[in-house]
């Protein structure tokens, strides 16, 4: 055994922390599949957060990529969130989201470490979705892996900031109205 | 096969000039996709791509025309060309990677190797094994015809299409209001991001050519929620988009324009920065255009499309044009897979560029606020479309009978124009020239 070699994922935080964080992924994954994204906003992200999943692209082995500019799919913030959250509202009756479409969020592979900055949390998890459209009865896979910077204040842990890597050079649903 | 063996009544009966009437069967039947294949797809100019994508030698990028996968490639001689991504040996992919840097192209089963112009290098055995009896010039990658405009690259493997700047015809004077505007040109901001929506590709083609009075229906709250923000009610947009021309570019190519509203400043939510820039570049008469333009949306037959025009979703953020360039290439009668792309005048801010991607990302993707709507609506389309019955039905274009003697006289560009994005003028020109290229006259 070559002692240099580290496996990556050592040094997570204790048994208690990574309770909390576990069940945040789960309190949001029934958020999210209960549509309730408003209690989502008000209770498990910042007022600065950062939400987004760019492009993902089949490139050479080895070859990086090295565009000057991410385009994708999520590039969001507060104020762009409560949008698309007030548009998937049943005030709103957006065409996308209106009969919802139903999702079951998948959450594991949690790991959680300490963050450079005192209180907080850095966490990576991956995510599978299974969801039918009102227009398509056959469900849609979408996979992905979620790498968060977590708040921990008063007991709370809350979404400062959160980077998807989809698993799928081509999106195989007509349209992406949910949120992982 | 011909179009009247779909119909012994005649390919009138699948899109009627006269009445506005277009068979459902148009956008669903799997015969008359492999049939617009080849006689749409194979024999018209395509978007494949910007140079800039390709910038250094060596560099491509692989994309699709039509059905046919195809590399992009910026050769090491310095020439542009687009290749038919398949092995002359026995007809593999050379290339598999969306984009990269690479000198020559090996295919996966013999290791045939060609080199970025397309020329074979080495072939699996000694070539001298074949005896001398085999032609080996006649194993290059098989090119297409490329022509560059501006900075957009069109191919086609037609040898009798006339060449891509007459085949774009009157549609130039309107592209290069957004292409050609500045002496710098355009920016693109990343690599393309593709979905798959469940609809025919014409759906897409003709929305963008362009379809006003769905703003307000399919992207209804939207639309509210962020014009209202703004001072534009929906009652508004409404009337602004009434009032706005659609144009019949000729070739089947088409746009609308939807004006600013009274007293909205000329070039809102263009870059302050490049204004005087599109002023000095551009005709008087783009200019005219362009200075009251909120929203541009327009169509390159077949399936290059592009909508332009500002948005801000803070309300203490100032409006900012994002610029949406999108292919729908064709996968099957009820699949098309959409490729977007965001631009951005070189010339403009780095604060600009990343607050119009940013903007554009919010709305035009598959997970954007307007896009997410599209996507349903065509399904929805699609869906109620495709039965027995169903597909004995008629699309409505009949608007055009309210608005062919709309033509507006002193329009400042070339073509047709028409009062009204409302008219559907221009987006049943798209199913127009379809027919006649369906019908086989070119």
């Amino acid at each position: 055994m070559d002692a240099k070699v580290k496996r990556p994922g050592q040094e997570q935080v204790n048994d208690a922390a990574y309770r909390r964080v576990l069940n945040f992924y789960y309190d949001e994954a029934e958020l999210f599949d209960n549509h309730d994204y408003e209690t989502w906003l008000a209770t498990c992200v910042v007022p600065e957060i950062q939400y987004r999943m760019p492009v993902r692209n089949s490139l050479e082995l080895g070859a990086k990529a090295d565009l000057p500019y991410d385009n994708g799919y999520f590039m969001d913030d507060f104020n762009s969130l409560a949008i698309r959250i007030q548009l998937w509202s049943k005030h709103a009756t957006t065409t996308a989201e209106s009969p919802p479409s139903i999702t079951r969020h998948f959450v594991t592979n949690i790991r959680a470490f300490p963050a450079e900055q005192a209180g907080r949390l850095r966490a990576t998890s991956h995510v599978l979705v299974y969801r039918t459209r009102a227009t398509e009865p056959r469900p849609y896979l979408f996979s992905a892996r979620r790498e968060d910077l977590l708040d921990d204040v008063d007991g709370m842990l809350r979404l400062v900031r959160r980077d998807i890597t989809m698993d799928e050079p081509v999106v195989m649903s007509p349209n992406l109205s949910f949120l992982v | 096969m011909r179009i009247d063996d779909f119909n012994p009544r005649g390919p009138a009966d699948l899109v009627d000039p006269d009445t506005g009437w277009v068979s459902r069967r148009v956008f669903t039947d799997p015969d008359l996709f492999s049939l617009e294949l080849e006689r749409v797809f194979a024999k018209s100019w395509l978007f494949v791509g910007l140079t800039q994508e390709v910038a250094k030698r060596g560099d491509y990028v692989t994309r699709v025309m039509g059905d046919d996968p195809v590399i992009l490639s910026h050769g090491q001689d310095g020439q542009y060309r687009v290749f038919l991504n398949a092995c002359p040996h026995r007809g593999a992919l050379v290339c598999r990677a969306d984009r990269g840097n690479s000198p020559s192209y090996t295919c996966p089963y013999h290791g045939w190797t060609f080199q970025n112009t397309g020329k074979l290098h080495t072939a699996a055995d000694d070539l001298s094994c074949y005896k001398g009896r085999v032609d080996f010039t006649h194993y290059d990658l098989v090119t297409a015809r490329t022509q560059v405009y501006g900075d957009l690259v069109f191919a086609t493997f037609d040898d009798q299409l006339p060449p891509l700047e007459e085949y774009l015809g009157d549609a130039r004077w309107y592209l290069d209001m957004f292409f050609d505007r500045t002496p710098a040109g355009l920016e693109v901001l990343g690599a393309p991001v593709r979905w798959r929506a469940r609809k025919n590709w014409k759906y897409g083609a003709i929305n963008f050519a362009a379809d006003g009075p769905h703003a307000l229906a399919a992207h209804g709250p939207i639309t509210r929620t962020v014009l209202e923000k703004f001072g534009m009610p929906a009652e508004m947009l409404r009337d602004l988009a009434i009032a706005g021309p659609a144009v019949r570019a000729g070739n089947g190519h088409g746009m609308i324009v939807v004006p600013n509203p009274p007293g909205m400043p000329e070039f809102t939510g263009f870059p302050p920065e490049c204004v005087a820039l599109y002023r000095e570049h551009l005709k008087p008469g783009q200019i005219e255009v362009m200075k009251d333009m909120f929203n541009g949306v327009m169509t390159i037959f077949p399936n290059m499309s592009w909508v332009h025009f500002p948005l801000a979703f803070g309300a203490d953020e100032p409006f900012v044009n994002f610029f949406n360039l999108r292919v729908w290439q064709p996968v099957s009668a009820s699949e098309t897979e959409i490729w977007s792309w965001f631009l951005a005048d070189k010339e403009a801010s780095e604060e600009y560029k990343q607050a119009s991607l940013r903007i554009g990302v919010n709305t035009f993707t598959a997970a954007g606020t307007f896009d997410q709507d599209d996507s349903e609506a065509w399904a929805a389309i699609d869906a109620g479309s495709r039965g027995t019955v169903g597909k004995r039905m008629m699309s409505s274009y009949q608007m055009i009978l309210a608005s062919e003697d709309e033509r507006i006289p002193n329009f400042p560009g070339p073509g047709e124009a028409y009062n009204s994005t409302y008219s559907e003028m221009s987006e049943f020109g798209i199913l127009l020239e379809w027919r006649k290229r369906m019908e086989g006259v070119s």
